[in-house]
């Protein structure tokens, strides 16, 4: 049996990259062969095929194409078309365009097209769907998908990898000195919510804790430089200029030093199809404050203060609740790990996956 | 395990009456979309016609038909403009739906000229009376083409300014690239040297 695992870019870190790898691995199995095809890599990897190879690869009707969705790609429609074998759609979202208006007319017709294609795709027949939370099964069910025939699956995660490095030392005698420090993980895109996070965060530093600390992880997009002015800006106006660090292309070793050193995550993304950082703060013992949207309330569940608002008031208060109220801290970083052991960990997924794609 | 101790919904509560005396100091949203109002039923064509590109589209979605475009509305719509279609005739044919002519809004000043550009598409007729209408219209024909290249100038420059930031921002990681590499080789000749 032969698997291929089809994207149009292949990102190594990113949550649809990881979620191939992971794939790859959990379903590579005596018998079953799979690689990973992408019509662009942005990796060091040369296990990675090219797009136009995978309907020759793909011979037999009991073989697998599992599609990874995620943006605009017109020449997947002919791909599937092409092919004789078992196809099943990965659906990670589409963010919707409206989060780009005012700041980049390519990435607002970007992803515009990218939830085009999802009607389309909707329309075709797949042997079966897999969405990565409730949330995005309930937006292929609008688009007429048969709900019976949505399965959901959270994106597979390198959790276990990241448990097993060792935090980066420098790291750790850089932001361990004394001030409380705050976390929030995600690409630089106006759909995380940087604006209403600074918000919360000066809110606190300005009631609560002057020498508050926010830790902000992400990877920057040129193309977006507007809205990174935006929230620079923001920050000078609030004057918190010297409490906010960007992180940038920081390595697993670095990342887990941020995860160890922060005191809580803050996550105001106001879109996620899913939310990769929450499954990694609940695997690290990091208690979240989030705004209540899209699928974060089911990543999260009750690991979690969740509010329906983006009030900063709210968000600063729950950091203030979290440091003074050690049970509350410590019942929602145990419900965090019992979450994280029982739905999100690595062998659980990979389980999961491999019943429904059928190889045991 | 830690049994549950703290009533979560109960936190929330209280936390939610606290937030009300607290201070606070928000500058008010990055992302500024049109207003939808739903309660306004009456426009100038003119207050339709002013923006471009996206802003355009958006604006005469939410003023028309009382919401966003969808994504296959948004890309017709701008695919149509940026290859030159004509304001009048995309806010006409929107008015002209069957979803506006439900909830009925009225444009002011746009019936005239719908209809007019409407005449000007006819076969043979159309062709004689854009002629006509050229011999009195055409200062405005002008003045609706520098409108547009305007519009499109200004596009280009902010797109020319994020580059530009994108490069400034990457001169300063090399720079600070640079730094760091020179700070090694430093630590890297120090330690060579007390070996």
């Amino acid at each position: 049996m032969k698997i291929a695992l089809l994207t149009p870019t292949f990102v190594a870190n990113d949550a649809v990259g990881t979620d191939m790898l992971k794939m790859a691995e959990a379903l590579a199995r005596p018998g079953t062969e799979v690689r990973l095809f992408a019509d662009r890599v942005v990796a060091a990897r040369n296990d990675v095929h090219r797009s136009d190879e995978v309907v020759a690869w793909l011979t037999d009707a009991d073989d697998v194409l599992i599609y990874h969705h995620s943006v605009a790609w017109p020449p997947v429609i002919a791909i599937l078309d092409a092919l004789k074998c078992r196809r099943l759609l990965r659906y990670h979202n589409v963010t919707p365009h409206e989060f780009f208006y005012g700041i980049s007319h390519d990435y607002m017709i970007s992803c515009a097209k990218g939830r085009e294609e999802t009607s389309e795709l909707a329309q075709m027949p797949f042997s079966g769907w897999l969405a990565d939370s409730q949330f995005n099964k309930d937006e292929l069910v609008a688009l007429g998908v048969p709900a019976a025939q949505v399965q959901v699956l959270a994106p597979l995660n390198r959790t276990d990898d990241f448990l097993r490095h060792a935090p980066d030392a420098e790291f750790l005698r850089r932001f361990r000195d004394g001030r409380s420090n705050l976390l929030m993980v995600g690409r630089i895109a106006p759909n995380k919510g940087h604006a209403e996070l600074i918000d919360a965060f000066a809110c606190h530093v300005r009631n609560h804790d002057r020498e508050a600390r926010l830790l902000i992880v992400g990877k920057q997009d040129y193309r977006l430089a507007t809205y990174r002015s935006q929230l620079l800006a923001r920050i000078e106006f609030h004057g918190v200029g010297n409490s906010v660090i960007w992180l940038d292309n920081i390595s697993d070793a670095q990342l887990r030093a941020c995860y160890q050193l922060a005191d809580a995550m803050l996550y105001l993304s106001a879109h996620e199809g899913f939310g990769v950082p929450l499954v990694e703060a609940m695997a690290l013992s990091l208690p979240v404050v989030a705004y209540a949207a899209a699928a974060t309330p089911e990543t999260l569940g009750d690991a979690g203060l969740l509010w329906d608002s983006t009030d900063p008031r709210l968000y600063a208060l729950s950091l203030q609740r979290l440091k003074q109220d050690a049970d509350l801290r410590a019942q929602l970083v145990e419900a965090g790990l019992r979450r994280y052991r029982e739905h999100f960990h690595p062998d659980v997924l990979a389980a999961r996956l491999r019943d429904i794609v059928g190889i045991h | 395990m830690v049994d549950p101790v703290v009533d979560l919904q109960r936190t929330l509560a209280e936390l939610r009456r606290l937030a009300e005396d607290l201070a606070q100091n928000a500058p008010g949203p990055v992302l500024v979309l049109p207003a939808i109002d739903p309660a306004r039923r009456r426009y100038r064509l003119h207050e339709l016609e002013y923006a471009d590109g996206e802003e355009f589209v958006e604006s005469i979605h939410r003023a028309i038909v009382k919401r966003a475009p969808s994504p296959a509305e948004l890309l017709s719509c701008l695919d149509r403009y940026y290859r030159g279609a004509n304001k009048v005739e995309l806010i006409g044919e929107l008015r002209g739906s069957a979803e506006a002519r439900a909830i009925a809004v009225t444009i002011t000043g746009l019936g005239m000229r719908y209809r007019l550009w409407r005449l000007a598409r006819l076969r043979l007729l159309g062709g004689l009376f854009r002629r006509v209408a050229c011999l009195f219209e055409i200062h405005r024909f002008f003045e609706e083409q520098k409108r547009f290249a305007q519009s499109q100038a200004l596009r280009l420059g902010e797109r020319d300014l994020r580059l530009q930031i994108g490069i400034d921002e990457l001169r300063r990681k090399c720079a600070d690239l640079a730094a760091q590499i020179a700070a090694l080789e430093a630590r890297g000749r120090t330690g060579s040297n007390a070996e």
